[in-house]
């Protein structure tokens, strides 16, 4: 009793507080026969711009505008419906002949081949890769691309080790599609998922030889959590997964012969169980829907909840049978989730910064490049460090990857000029030049190894090379590239620039949002670029800075406040400096 | 990047301190790690003399002890490694049973000086073969892994330097951060290399990204990871400004391979040279984990390592601070003892471990594991990694108690 009076004065002293004076007056439109909870909710533009902070990838111009127009329920309501569909690129699947290898070549050119084989995949991998950013750029389903990539980081699987385009994507695809509709569809796709298996070994699971580690991974990660479960349930879940494999071309296929048929007893409870049965075993347990509900929980509101909501929401998720739907409905119009704990306190993931700085700035960027710059942060997509994911929150930040991030988005905005810090010493630069791109292939051609396919039997676990787990991380990247001599770029630059393409040109005009939207004068050009930059409503003394800044520049170049954007040829270098200044703020990292 | 001497940049050491007195009269609660640090730390980063440096090397991968230290008068290397065994001439033998291999020309010859350590049959016990899990434990000095909270080296830091409020008192070079570096006080400095490590935007607008000593007073929402984030920049652009200088100024006569290891081996030695305080150095280097090709790949590997090890070596002992640098190297776990079908070998358990530097008594350390006798397939460890990183800290006067949760005796390898 004491503790539910007591969580409700907390909920109401949090409510008075997001209702303090930062928050402009609520805008919620008053219910005609209308919702309890959109009545207590705060809606306001501090609270529409969080919501497509986490349930999408930001909002952009007049989209906060427009939902302010609408209810909480008709604009979160719209987030789940979701938008058009757009089919992925085709994947190639490969032939069993190109996995198999043939002894009588010499070795020399089976390496070429097999190298070969490995960059036409790598291509593949990162074509749709491509396609995947361009959805999140896009924005048409935020929604379902925000819950790919959660579930994208919960289902960790390597590409470095699966080391298969086609099993990826095939894996990606059953995500997405399942995002935001099932959980037990997911959990029941992800056990005999081909590239899942390869991943954690499965196809050596074999009734005569049982290997642990999808078993015990499909506990402790995918579903029940640490600690609700004994070594002794994953020795017999594994049991139960015997036979659980795949062929060589990534299609699921069960193996009889290999099936331990017997009787297991997992959780207290016993049958001849095979994948199916252990997965809806799983998924009746109140511990799985725990474990769900505070990934979720967490990853949305980038703080764990408590231990009331968990229960909770659990519930719910139970007795909507892992409905997606319903439960993110309840909590994305949940007042609490709109409470100044949650509001501005998640750090950005590097996918989330440049996609988000990308939309933000109204700047068209190809999806190629956020690959790359993600991969420098830290988040190589479709290859996290480990089976755990990627460390969410203060982890994505060191002093490394906070410069790199602003680096990373001046590069987009055309305000570095990595060319002219790193020209090679006393060279002049000239038409002779070996054009970037060059320079890189002869690194990958001579650096990078090639590696066969290995056989089922002998195939064991293995990580990205050059990935770290846990604390902080840096980019992703194979640290075996050699560092060409010749190129004094160094290469996590190179990299980035050759992503841009070469003759880049931003694809952003500042000058005239600004002037097209009425703003005039240093203070308000600079208020509305915080206020369209930042996740964030920026601090006091952030704002003073920025005016300084871009006070100075613009009398430097001797222009006039009065009439300033009626020379773009000039304002606009000095816009997209501001611009640059402001997205590399530690408040830039935020959302 | 302008090296102005602008004031505002030594007053950050100062503003974390202030900071953290006006939290605390807020009666806030610093839930972000980091925020601890920006509040905890006071000036100190003074210049210190007779200070010594410890740089710790990952091979990442898992390094095959038997093709690394090769036992080629073992008859059971010839019978398990039938396709990756290296040739008998071309070793640089140790003795009249075991031998490096060719690749590790310059290291053989330091060995042969006196110069390297060989710590044989180094693990732990109940080993894993995961690359993440193993190397948590190698990172933390503990069988739980990452739920120790923090690395091995973090704790060495945090305890032994807490007043220290220098960020790059410990430093990552190379692109991703090894938990052993981790400390919720003492995060370390990281950076890829030192040239993309620095702001490359408008100059002008470079000093704009901190907040100002004025500011700090009317700053009405602290909010705890708004300020951690702030704390960061705060170490990224001291610290980046600091570490550039000592590279940009650092003139070598010895040669560096243009390769990445080289490279951060270079970096790392200017940093030693400068002397301005790091003590803690982590540079990673990859390609050890052979399932296939092994034989091209692993002498690839081990030739980077030589080259980049060696220069080191030989460029660190110009200065003084060099001859009292203390290297370790080791990787996540060593490999299988019999090959595997793909000209590979697969993960295993025990591996080897390198000491280096002028503090070091060189020669074998431990046992060569037992090729029969084996611990379900893999080689055996005797000598815990315990012991050789409790040496390590207590030569760098850490508490070995403190960092590594038991008082661990140590492998006698310095002389």
């Amino acid at each position: 009793m004491r503790l539910q009076l007591q969580a409700c004065l907390l909920s109401v002293c949090l409510s008075t507080l997001a209702a303090g004076p930062l928050a402009a007056a609520p805008h919620a439109t008053p219910g005609e026969g209308g919702d309890e909870v959109a009545q207590e909710l705060v809606w306001n533009r501090r609270t529409v711009e969080h919501l497509f902070n986490r349930a999408g990838f930001g909002a952009r111009g007049g989209q906060i505008s427009r939902a302010l127009k609408r209810t909480p329920e008709e604009v979160v309501d719209e987030l789940l419906e979701g938008g058009r569909h757009v089919a992925p690129p085709y994947a190639s699947q490969g032939t069993v002949e190109d996995t198999e290898v043939d002894r009588s070549q010499p070795r020399e050119k089976r390496r070429r081949e097999s190298a070969l084989l490995k960059r036409e995949d790598r291509y593949q991998m990162e074509a749709y890769t491509c396609w995947w950013i361009d959805r999140m750029l896009a924005h048409d389903d935020p929604l379902r691309d925000r819950m790919t990539l959660f579930w994208h980081g919960l289902f960790a699987t390597q590409y470095g080790m699966v080391k298969r385009s086609y099993d990826m994507i095939q894996q990606h695809q059953l995500i997405r599609d399942n995002a935001v509709e099932s959980y037990a569809t997911l959990l029941h796709g992800i056990a005999k998922d081909p590239a899942m298996v390869l991943f954690l070994d499965n196809q050596r699971n074999k009734k005569k030889a049982p290997n642990e580690n999808l078993a015990r991974e499909l506990m402790e990660l995918f579903s029940l959590g640490e600690g609700n479960y004994t070594e002794q349930d994953v020795k017999e879940v594994a049991r139960a997964l015997t036979g659980t494999s795949r062929d060589k071309i990534g299609n699921y296929r069960f193996d009889a012969k290999h099936h331990d048929k017997g009787r297991k007893t997992i959780l207290g409870e016993t049958g001849r169980y095979g994948a199916e049965e252990v997965v809806d075993l799983l998924l009746r347990q109140t511990a799985c829907a725990r474990y769900v509900t505070r990934r979720i929980i967490t990853y949305l509101e980038g703080v764990p909840p408590d231990e009331l909501r968990l229960v909770e929401y659990a519930a719910f998720l139970q007795r909507h049978e892992y409905e997606l739907k319903p439960f993110l409905r309840k909590l994305l119009l949940d007042p609490r989730f709109y409470r100044e704990e949650v509001l501005e306190a998640r750090v950005l993931g590097p996918v989330d910064y440049v996609v988000g700085s990308a939309r933000r700035l109204g700047m068209k960027i190809s999806p190629d490049y956020v690959r790359a710059a993600s991969a420098e942060l830290g988040q190589k997509l479709f290859d996290p460090p480990s089976v755990k994911g990627w460390d969410q929150g203060v982890a994505w930040i060191n002093t490394g990857s906070l410069l790199a991030r602003g680096n990373s988005v001046g590069l987009m905005l055309g305000t570095v000029d990595l060319e002219e810090t790193f020209r090679p010493k006393g060279k002049k630069r000239s038409a002779l030049d070996e054009p970037a791109d060059e320079r890189v292939e002869e690194e990958e051609r001579g650096g990078r190894r090639s590696r066969e396919e290995p056989s089922d039997d002998d195939y064991e676990e293995e990580d990205s090379m050059g990935g770290s787990m846990g604390g902080s991380m840096m980019g992703q990247v194979d640290d075996d590239e050699p560092q060409d001599d010749r190129d004094p770029m160094p290469k996590e630059l190179r990299r980035l620039v050759n992503a841009l393409g070469t003759d880049y040109q931003p694809e952003l005009n500042l000058c005239w949002s600004l002037s097209r939207g009425g703003v005039e004068g240093d203070e308000r050009i600079v208020a509305a670029l915080l206020d369209d930059l930042l996740a964030i409503e920026a601090p006091r003394d952030t704002r003073r800075r920025m005016l300084d800044y871009f006070r100075a520049a613009r009398e430097a170049a001797g222009l006039a406040e009065e009439g300033f954007l009626t020379e773009p040829d000039r304002a606009e270098p000095i816009l997209r400096q501001l611009a640059h200044l402001i997205l590399a703020l530690p408040e830039a990292q935020l959302g | 990047m302008k090296h102005s001497d602008d004031p505002r940049r030594t007053n950050a050491i100062n503003r974390r301190a202030f900071l953290g007195t006006s939290l605390g009269a807020l009666g806030l609660t610093l839930t972000a790690p980091g925020a601890k640090a920006g509040a905890l730390r006071l000036l100190g980063g003074r210049r210190r003399e007779g200070e010594r440096t410890l740089v710790i090397i990952q091979l990442n991968g898992g390094n095959d002890v038997l093709s690394t230290l090769v036992p080629y008068a073992d008859d059971e290397y010839h019978r398990v490694r039938k396709s990756t065994k290296i040739d008998h001439d071309t070793l640089f033998k140790v003795d009249d049973y075991r031998g490096f291999h060719p690749k590790l020309r310059k290291l053989s010859k330091r060995f042969a000086e006196g110069e390297i350590g060989v710590i044989q049959g180094a693990g732990y016990p109940g080993p894993n073969r995961s690359h993440f899990k193993s190397r948590e434990i190698w990172h933390t000095a503990d069988l739980r892994g990452r739920a120790r909270g923090d690395g091995w080296a973090g704790r060495l830091c945090a305890t032994k330097w807490p007043e220290e409020s220098l960020p790059e008192l410990s430093v990552h070079i190379g692109p991703s951060l090894p938990f052993s570096l981790h400390s919720a006080t003492h995060p370390p400095v990281a950076f890829n290399t030192p040239d993309s490590y620095q702001w490359l935007g408008d100059e002008g607008a470079e000093g704009s990204l901190e907040m100002k000593r004025q500011d700090e007073e009317e700053e009405r929402r602290p909010s705890s990871v708004l300020d951690h984030l702030r704390g960061v920049m705060s170490d990224a652009r001291g610290s980046s400004e600091r570490i550039l200088e000592a590279i940009r100024r650092y003139e070598t006569p010895v040669d560096f391979k243009g390769e990445t290891f080289s490279q951060a081996m270079l970096t790392a030695s200017a940093l030693i040279h400068s002397g301005h305080g790091s003590r803690v150095i982590s540079v990673t280097t990859g390609g050890f984990d052979t399932h296939a090709y092994q034989k091209g790949d692993h002498a690839t590997a081990l030739e980077k390592f030589d080259d980049g090890l060696d220069s080191f070596l030989r460029d660190v002992r110009r200065c003084e601070a060099g001859g009292r640098t203390l290297v370790v190297a080791f990787s996540e776990f060593g490999r299988r003892v019999q090959e595997n079908g793909s000209g590979g070998t697969d993960h295993g358990k025990a591996g080897l471990m390198f000491v280096a530097g002028d503090p070091v008594r060189g020669g074998l350390y431990g046992k060569y594991p037992s090729l029969t006798d084996l611990d379900d397939k893999d080689l055996r460890f005797n000598v815990d990694f315990r012991d050789v990183y409790a040496t390590a800290t207590r030569w760098m006067g850490g508490d070995v108690e403190a960092v590594l949760d038991r008082p661990w005796a140590g492998l006698d390898y310095l002389s």
